[in-house]
Formats: C-alpha cells, structure tokens, sequence
C-alpha cells in the first residue's frame, strides 16, 4: 500500500472518530446533572429569572440543534464562548495549550529516555537476575495510583524540604518556562505515572526481536554490548516501540488533567475540571474536544512514525 | 597449534543428550567437513566451537578451545567471535538484519578487521567473490531473492578474513553453477584461513574438504580420512543432470551407523481429502502472471498448468522470480495481471478471499526459520493446520500419520528452536501436508537436507502424488530434485520456458 493511501485511510478513520467523540462530549456534559443558571443565578433566584438567563444563554433550544450549531461552528474553529466568562473558549485555549503540551513533552522526554534504556537493558537480558528485579520494579510502579504518588511527593518536597513550591501559581502574564521550579512537580508526577507502562512495553518489544534469528547471527559474530543494541536490535524494534510511546502520550495527555489540577498548573486540563465544576458547558466540550483531537493526532503520528520505521516497507531505490 | 581443539564435549538438552563425546581438532589452514543427517547434533556442534549453547542446551563434559581461547568464558567469546571466528549459520537469510543494507552489514562485518585502507573497495571484493552483483550492496534483505541472501550473507563471513570459518549449510539454496563458484571459492581461502564446513552436501564435501567427519545422534561415527586434494576444483559442470541413483553418498563416506527411519508408512486413502473422480480435471491453470516490486517486472507472462498426479519443476538462477512465481500462485502474492484457476474454477488474490479455496494451493515457504512460530510446538501447528483442512470441507490426516509421511516420528512435542534446519524443512512440509490441499508448491523444500533424507522426502512426494492424486510444484536449484518432475521449466527474464 502506498504512502498516500495510508495516510489518507488513517486521516479518514481519525476524522471518523473525532465525529464520534463531538457526539459523546456533547451528550455526556448533556447529561450531567444540574447546569448553568443554576450556577450563574445562585439560589435566591426565582423561576422565571431562571427561564430568561436560560433563553438569553441560548440553553432552551432542542439539543440536537445546539449539537448541530456547536459542531459546525467547532469545524470553522470557532468553539463558542464561555458561559460563566463570556470569553472565546478557543482564546483559552490558545493561552493554556501550549503550556499543557510543554508539560507532556517534557514529561514524555522524560519517559521515552528511561523507558528506552532500562526496557532495552532488561529486554535483551530476558529472564536474567538484572530482568527480574526491573520487571518487579516496574510492577511497583505501575501499582502506585497516581494521586498518591502527588499528594506524597507534594509532602515530601514541596512542605517538609521545601525544595519546590506546592502549587504552580504562575504570575498573570508569565509563562510557566520562566519559572522552571513550577514545573518540577507536575513534570515528576507524570512521569512517575506513565513510567512503569512504557518501560513494560519497551521491553515487551524488544525481547522477540533480541531473541530473532539476525540478533543471534549478529551475536555470534562479535556484536555485543551498546552495538548490538543500536546497530541491530534497536532499529528492528523501533516499530513497537513508538507506538508504544505515542499510545503513552496520548494517556499522558489524560492524565494532565488530574496533575494540573493537583497542582494547578496553568493548563488546559486545570481550565477543564474549574469549567466542570462551574457547569461552563460550552467550555467543557470545547476543551474535551480539543484533547480528543490532539490525543488523535499523537496516535497518528505514532503509527506514520511506526510505518516509516518499519524496514520492509522501505525501497532501497525505485528500481 | 590446532585452531579449534575439541576433546570429549558432551551437549545436553532437557531431556536427551544431543552431542555425545565429540572429540576433534582442526589445523590452520585446513577444511573440515562435518555431515550427517539431519538432527544428528551438526548445528550444535559448530555452535559449541562458538561457545553458543541454543536455550535449553547444556554443556555436560568436555572441552573446547578455539585460537587457544576457551570460547564458553566471556573473555575468550570476545577474543575469538566476529574477529578470530566468522560464522555463517543456517537459514542466512533470515540471519540479516533487516533494517540495514546489505553494504552496510557487509562494512560491518569489516570493522573487526583492524588497519584497512580502503573497507568500500574490500566490501565490494567480497561481493564479487560471492557473484553478488555490486548495485545488489545497496539494497535491504527484503529485497533480496533467498540465493542472493544467502551469498551475501556468506560474503558477510568471508569479509573480515577470519583465521576460522564456521559455514553451517553453505551451499544448499545455490544453484549448481553457484554451488561450485563458492567451492572454488573456499579451496581458495589459502593457508590463512581455517573452515569447519558443516553441509550435507557430500559433492561440495568431498571437493572442498581435507578431513570429513560424520556424526550421527550426536556422536562421531567414522571419519572419512583425507578425502581428496582440494585443488584443483573438479565438481562437475551444471549441464551434467545426475540421476537420482548416482548421487547416494560416495564410497569415500561411509555409510551412517544409525540411519533415520524408512518412511514405510502406508498413505491411506483417506489421509486426504480430494477425491478421486476429479482426477482428469487440470488441477492448477494459471495464465499471464504479471508480477514485480516497486517498478521491477519480475514476471513478466507466466503460463503454468498442473495435471492431477503431476510433478512440474520450476528451475532459474538465483533471483529470476521463483519464489515470486510461487508466492502469486499459492495467493499470498498478488500479481499485477493473471488468472489462476484450481480444478476448473477461477479464485482470486489473495488467499484470504478464496474460500473454502484457500487451501487448495499449498506453500511450503524457502525460509523454515521464519515460517515456523517460534512459540508453538509442532503438533499445535499441523494441528491447526489440519482445522483449516475441516474448516474448508476437507478431511484432515492425523498427527502421527503426518509425521510418519516425513520421516519425523516423535517430535510432534518439539518447538522450532529445538529442532535442525532438516527437521525444520520436513515440519513445514508436514503442515502444508496437513491442509490437504490440491497443489502443493514447494520452494527448496530439501535444500539443506543430506542426501538420504532429501531422497525419502522426495519419495513421499512422489507417493503423494500417484496415490492421490496432488500435483506438486517443485521450485528448485537442484538438478537432482527436478529430474523428479514430470516436466521441467526454466524460469528466465520473466517467462517459463
């Protein structure tokens, strides 16, 4: 199959979802119980000034035509204002994408450099004394919920050494790059997070092709050692192995949400749970959506990555 | 002092022996033969030399030392592997690394070769050496024919000039004029370079080797002695079709003191399911297979039948399109043109869309390494074979019978890593048995098997096919195999002649 039908097929089927997600944002923040007037009225408000702000916020109109008008307007980019605010919610996010996305890149940096080296070190040595200790490691890991790895590591240095601060308040008007201590935290935690998982799939990936019958001839005629791994198992497995950490990625953008409210980081994911706890409706499905796409968009990338990286689709000349 | 000293070694598997106080020595610049049949210990032995034990392999007694290194420490491993030893194992072509180009590797190999003033110019002395052509340096394994793998990767052990060579199986994809280039080829390696040459190939042996040694269920049955002067080359030239009778090993060798079991196993009738009334049908009719990669045609008009009973050889140099030709055949290839229809009836590309037709062209694969999976023993993979049998309408033969049709009673609880390259060739052919299918088209399927078992595996082929009827596509290199055939065709620039 040729390149440009590959990509076409993936951008279709990532279209296709993208469709099914506006229709499962909208319908869940649908669903949920209470929502703005009640909100915005407070309680002393009586039934019929609850009626009028539901008419002048547009919310008495039928559902499906609100759905309708909502994702036309998200297909121009333009994803509504904010309820509460009144602000654009793609003004919003504008301002917090970019400091969510700094934040999973850092962390996914992170992760990849680790979960490369240790996976590779303990998936060449498959069932060695080194292997098991790694695997028991990593199972720790990824047995630790992450909000008790948050809460413990906010104990421990952010209010017994006070080495980092606790919460990333940002001054109004700087971004989080210019103050790097903010980030120590939230960065740590994602790690923290994903670390195990990613480890366990490097290694599950690396071990069939470290046992194939090219790393064994390689083996035998000297190769050993970094070399062996660079040289031969490494570009075999690279396939997997990005796959594994787009599908990673994609689970870090998720977990951004919980970190960022943790230590309210001025992200998107810190707007998303302030906007569901004011019922900001508008808000809500702007930003999930938002996150579904470039949660798709990483996966994308992932398998455009996976396919280049895959040496029998490669021509050596156009003969 | 001797290259490789190897006193009473003694190898152990889970639960049998499989190398048997072995003792042998090897002088500089001498070639050692190593036969026997298949699953005699053969491979396990050139590994050991290596200090290599394949999982679950032990050594139990013994000793070996290599450039007076012993090679089961790791500091004698580092010492003799890639530098003082090259090693070619069985399979080369599933032994190349498919992320890297053939050039590539080759430099590789190079790197251990200290004070080298111009490595390009070596690497592509190399490939000339093995007839490898130069623009083929610039390609990726997978695109590669398997004899063109399997020089280049030869080209691979011969570029760092190693003081020993191991060369398990070296010859046995090559056609006979390539054959007796590689000969030619190692008689020439000088005083400099020593070679344990394991094959079963007993011509090639007995041109190229000072000392043969035969094993058999592990241990060293005679040694052949100095067989005869290595130079000058006198393997016969590849017009000279030798009868299936006159290739039986030569009186040089003595015979094997354990020989594999004769395949007396009676096919019944019913092993498999296609009936007999169907018998004056064409089984297989393809016509104007067009088929390449990329832009290269590499077919170019193909017409082929198969009558039921029949046996037709498909033979060509090394890279012509055989295994292609095959491929599109059995359907895991489409072609860019062409029909195909099994008993009358067209079927489409690619398998997956025939049906209960899908197991009516049968493939047993060149690459038995990589056509096996690793984690499966042997009975769950006939077994499976044979649901696909039932699944399509077809009655599945049972496992032992399977078994018994190869040659390989007993190993149905083996996996592939504990089986020989022979072995492994008779299990694939065993599946491909399995799915009882109509046609049955086999690439290289004896290519490294010894001579006796090649002759028995033949033989099943050919009781297969009187007795019911199969008709049988043998792709080969070998003139031997195709003087089975009914018919012969040559596969050359793309047609069948």
């Amino acid at each position: 199959m040729s390149w440009l039908r590959f990509v076409a097929g993936r951008l279709a089927v990532g279209a296709l979802t993208l469709v099914t997600l506006s229709l499962s944002v909208f319908w869940a923040t649908e669903g949920l119980p209470g929502d703005v007037v009640g909100v915005l009225s407070g309680t002393d408000a009586t039934a019929a000034e609850r009626v009028r702000l539901r008419e002048s916020l547009g919310l008495d109109r039928p559902a499906a035509q609100r759905y309708l008008d909502w994702v036309s307007g998200a297909a121009r980019g333009d994803l509504g204002e904010s309820l509460v605010t009144g602000r654009s919610v793609g003004d919003v996010l504008a301002e917090r994408v970019t400091n969510s996305l700094g934040l999973v890149a850092i962390a996914i940096t992170v992760i990849a450099v680790i979960a490369v080296t240790v996976g590779t070190l303990s998936g060449m040595r498959a069932g060695t004394r080194l292997d098991r200790f790694v695997s028991t490691g990593v199972g720790g890991l990824i047995a630790l919920p992450d909000f008790l790895v948050a809460a413990l590591l906010l104990t421990v240095f952010a209010s017994v050494l006070r080495l980092v601060p606790g919460v990333s308040l940002v001054p109004v008007g700087d971004t989080p790059w210019q103050h790097p201590q903010v980030l120590v935290l939230p960065v740590v935690s994602l790690v923290i997070g994903g670390l195990g998982a990613a480890t366990r799939l490097l290694r599950a990936s690396i071990i069939p092709v470290a046992a194939g019958p090219y790393v064994e001839q390689a083996r035998l005629n000297g190769a050993r050692g970094i070399g062996l791994a660079l040289r031969h198992v490494l570009p075999n497995a690279a396939g997997p192995a990005v796959q594994a950490l787009a599908v990673m990625t994609a689970g870090l953008v998720g977990g951004s949400i919980v970190v960022e409210t943790l230590f309210t980081f001025p992200g998107v994911g810190h707007e998303l749970s302030q906007a569901v706890a004011s019922r900001d409706v508008t808000m809500v499905q702007g930003l999930a959506l938002a996150l579904g796409a470039v949660t798709l968009v990483v996966l994308l990338a992932g398998d455009l990555a996976a396919r280049a990286l895959d040496p029998t689709t490669r021509r050596s000349v156009p003969r | 002092m001797n290259v490789v000293e190897v006193n009473g070694l003694g190898l152990h598997g889970a639960n049998r022996a499989v190398v048997t106080d072995v003792s042998l020595a090897l002088a500089p610049g001498r070639i050692l033969g190593l036969a026997g049949p298949s699953g005699a210990g053969k491979t396990s032995l050139a590994h050991a030399v290596i200090g290599y034990l394949r999982p679950g392999l032990t050594v139990a007694t013994g000793s070996v030392r290599v450039c007076g290194f012993d090679p089961f420490t790791a500091s004698g491993s580092r010492a003799v592997r890639g530098s003082r030893v090259g090693y070619l194992g069985q399979d080369p072509a599933s032994g190349l690394n498919p992320a890297r180009r053939i050039g590539s590797q080759l430099a590789e190999a190079l790197r251990r070769r200290p004070g080298l003033s111009d490595p390009r110019a070596t690497v592509a002395e190399a490939a000339e050496s093995v007839r490898l052509p130069a623009d083929l340096l610039r390609r990726y394994p997978h695109e590669l024919s398997g004899g063109q793998a399997q020089r280049a990767a030869l080209a691979a052990a011969l570029v760092g000039r190693p003081e020993l060579l191991i060369l398990d199986e070296p010859t046995s994809g090559l056609d006979v004029t390539l054959r007796r280039q590689v000969t030619e080829l190692l008689c020439g390696l000088g005083a400099g370079t020593s070679v344990l040459l394991v094959s079963h190939d007993t011509e090639v042996l007995r041109h190229v080797a000072h000392d043969v040694l035969r094993m058999a269920a592990g241990r060293l049955v005679a040694s052949a002695g100095p067989v005869a002067v290595p130079a000058p080359v006198t393997v016969p030239a590849p017009a000279v079709v030798p009868a299936p009778a006159a290739v039986s090993a030569p009186a040089t060798v003595p015979a094997p003191a354990v020989v594999p079991a004769p395949m007396t196993v009676s096919v019944p009738a019913a092993a498999c399911g296609s009936s007999p009334a169907s018998r004056s049908d064409t089984l297989l009719r393809a016509a104007g297979i067009v088929a390449g990669y990329g832009r290269a045609t590499v077919l170019d008009g193909v017409d082929l039948h198969v009558d039921p009973g029949q046996c037709v050889a498909v033979v060509g140099d090394s890279g012509s399109g055989k295994s292609t030709l095959g491929r599109c055949l059995a359907g895991l290839q489409a072609p860019w043109r062409g029909q195909i229809a099994v008993r009358g009836r067209a079927v489409p590309w690619p398998a997956g869309r025939r049906g209960a037709d899908r197991v009516a062209v049968c493939y047993v694969p060149q690459d038995s390494r990589s056509a096996l999976n690793p984690r499966e023993p042997v009975a769950v993979a006939l077994t499976r074979a044979g649901r696909a049998a039932s699944r399509a309408g077809r009655q599945a033969a049972d496992l032992a019978t399977l078994l018994d049709l190869v040659g390989l009673p007993g190993l149905k609880d083996r996996y592939p890593g504990q089986l020989s390259g022979g072995e492994r060739e008779r299990v694939n052919l065993a599946r491909a048995l399995a799915t009882c299918g109509d046609v049955l088209i086999c690439d290289e399927v004896t290519a490294s098997l010894d001579e006796q078992s090649e002759r028995s595996v033949l033989d099943t082929l050919d009781r297969l096919r009187h007795e019911l009827g199969l008709g049988i596509v043998l792709i080969t290199h070998s003139p031997v195999v195709a003087a089975r055939a009914d018919a012969t065709h040559h596969l050359a620039e793309g047609r069948l002649t």
